[in-house]
C-alpha cells in the first residue's frame, strides 16, 4: 500500500519559491502532468521566451492574479487574470508584467515523466543563470558541482551535454552525460534530437550512439 | 498561429445537474495532453465540483481560480480559498465541492500517473447536454457519435446514445446501441430498466432484461 497521502492542500502563495518559478507539481507529488506556477523577476519576466517543440508539450497558461502581457508567435495580447493561454509545442511565447501565472503541461500521447529537481536546484539555478547570459563554460562548472552531490540526476546530466556542447566540450565525457540522461529519463531521446543546444554536435556520430 | 487565448467567462457554460455548471477547456483548445476544465456554480451553498470518485483512474488537481470553495474530500471539510490547490491522487477519493462565494471558478486538471492521457468518455455527455435540452437531436447524436470514434464501443457512450435515440424517435437505432452497450457492460441492464428515456422501448421485442 502507497504511503503517500491520498490527497493534499496548498496555497500557491505558500509553497517554497525558487527564484520565479512555484514548483507546484513536485511540492505536491504530481506525477500526471506538469504544473508550476511563475512570478515576474525583476526584469518583469513571467514566463521566458521559449518555444515547446523539443518537448513536443502542450501547455495551458492561467493568469491567477495580476495582469500580464503575452507574446504569442509575435503577437501581442492583454491577459488580465482570469485569462487562459493555450499554446502548441512550436508556438513562441513569453509572458511579462506583473502576475501569477500557472501553467499546466504534458505531451499527447505520451505518460508524463516527472523530473524533481529538489537539493539539485541551487545548481540548476545558477547554471541557468549562466546559461541565459551566454557564459556555458560557468553553467557547466555549477552542474558540475550538482553531479557531485546528485550524480542520478537526469537533469544534471542532460544539461550537462547541452552546456558541453555550446561551450565547445566535445570529448567523450559530454557524450557519455547524453546517454546516462537519456538512460535515467528516456523522453530525453526525443527531446535532445530537436534541442538547438546540440546543433553543434548533432552531426557527430557519437550523438547518435548517445541516444540509441 | 499555434496558440489560443480565452477567458474563463468567455467559455461555454453548460450546466449540469445540482447547480454545478461545466465550463469546458479541453475542447475549446483541442488540448489532449491532460483533462482540464473550469467549474463554476448557480450560487452560494450550491454544488461547484460534483460529489464524485474518479472513475477514470486519473490524478486530479482542483485550483480555486476566483472565489471561495469547500471541498469535501471523503468526509473531511476543507476551506479552499482562491489560489488553494487540492491535489487528489487516489482516484477512489470521495470529493466534491460547494461555491462559498458568488463568482467562485474552479479549475479541474487531470491525467494518468504513468499512462498517456486519453479523453474521458464522459465529455460527450456533458457536451452534448445543452442540444439534449433543447431536443436538437442531431446535433446531440452527432456529438455521441464524436464521442464513439474516440473510444470505440465504450458502453456508457452507447448507452447515451441509445437515450437520446430513443427520444428522438428512432427506436432501432437507440435499440442496437443499448443492446450493445448491455453486451459490454451487462450491470447496464439494471439502468435500462429505470430509465424513463426508454419507457417507449421496452415493449419492444429485443430490449434487455
Amino acid at each position: 500500500m502507497s504511503s503517500e497521502p491520498k490527497w493534499q492542500v496548498a496555497r500557491v502563495d505558500d509553497i517554497e519559491r525558487r527564484d520565479t518559478w512555484i514548483p507546484v507539481r513536485e511540492h505536491l507529488g504530481i506525477s500526471a502532468f506538469g504544473i508550476n506556477a511563475y512570478v515576474a523577476g525583476g526584469d518583469g519576466v513571467i514566463v521566458s521566451e521559449h518555444d515547446e517543440t523539443a518537448s513536443g508539450q502542450q501547455e495551458l497558461y492561467i493568469v491567477l492574479q495580476g495582469k500580464a502581457t503575452f507574446e504569442l508567435d509575435g503577437a501581442t495580447v492583454e491577459a488580465p487574470a482570469g485569462t487562459l493561454v493555450c499554446a502548441g509545442p512550436t508556438a513562441r511565447r513569453k509572458a511579462t508584467g506583473d502576475a501569477t501565472i500557472l501553467a499546466v503541461g504534458a505531451a499527447p500521447g505520451e505518460a508524463y515523466r516527472a523530473l524533481d529537481w529538489g537539493k539539485a536546484w541551487p545548481f540548476h539555478s545558477q547554471s541557468l543563470t549562466a546559461y541565459a547570459d551566454r557564459r556555458y563554460g560557468d553553467a557547466l562548472e555549477a552542474v558540475r558541482a550538482g553531479l557531485a552531490e546528485n550524480p542520478d540526476h537526469a537533469g544534471l546530466h542532460y544539461n550537462y551535454a547541452c552546456f558541453a556542447s555550446l561551450a565547445g566540450e566535445t570529448g567523450d565525457e559530454t557524450f557519455e552525460h547524453l546517454r546516462r540522461a537519456v538512460e535515467l529519463n528516456p523522453p530525453f531521446r526525443t527531446q535532445a534530437r530537436a534541442d538547438d543546444d546540440f546543433v553543434p554536435v548533432r552531426d557527430d556520430p557519437r550523438f547518435d550512439e548517445a541516444l540509441r | 498561429m499555434n496558440a489560443a487565448v480565452t477567458t474563463f467567462d468567455e467559455l461555454d457554460a453548460i450546466p449540469v445537474e445540482d447547480g454545478f455548471v461545466w465550463r469546458p477547456i479541453r475542447r475549446r483548445f483541442g488540448i489532449r495532453a491532460f483533462g482540464c476544465n473550469a467549474y463554476t456554480s448557480e450560487g452560494v451553498g450550491r454544488q461547484i465540483v460534483e460529489d464524485h470518485v474518479e472513475g477514470t483512474g486519473h490524478e486530479e488537481c482542483y485550483v480555486v481560480v476566483r472565489g471561495r470553495a469547500r471541498f469535501t474530500l471523503d468526509g473531511e471539510e476543507v476551506d479552499a480559498p482562491a489560489g488553494t490547490i487540492v491535489f487528489i491522487r487516489d482516484h477512489d477519493v470521495r470529493r466534491g465541492a460547494v461555491a462559498d462565494e458568488e463568482g467562485t471558478v474552479v479549475l479541474a486538471v487531470g491525467g494518468f500517473a504513468g499512462k498517456a492521457f486519453e479523453v474521458s468518455a464522459w465529455e460527450s455527455f456533458f457536451a452534448a447536454l445543452p442540444a439534449t435540452q433543447e431536443e436538437r437531436w442531431d446535433d446531440a447524436i452527432a456529438i455521441h457519435q464524436e464521442g464513439l470514434r474516440e473510444h470505440p464501443g465504450h458502453p456508457s457512450v452507447l448507452f447515451n446514445l441509445a437515450r437520446i435515440e430513443a427520444r428522438a424517435g428512432r427506436p432501432l437505432d437507440a435499440l442496437t446501441h443499448l443492446q450493445e452497450a448491455v453486451r459490454r457492460d451487462p450491470p447496464l441492464v439494471a439502468r435500462a430498466r429505470d430509465t424513463s428515456d426508454f419507457a417507449a422501448l421496452r415493449r419492444e421485442p429485443g430490449f434487455p432484461g
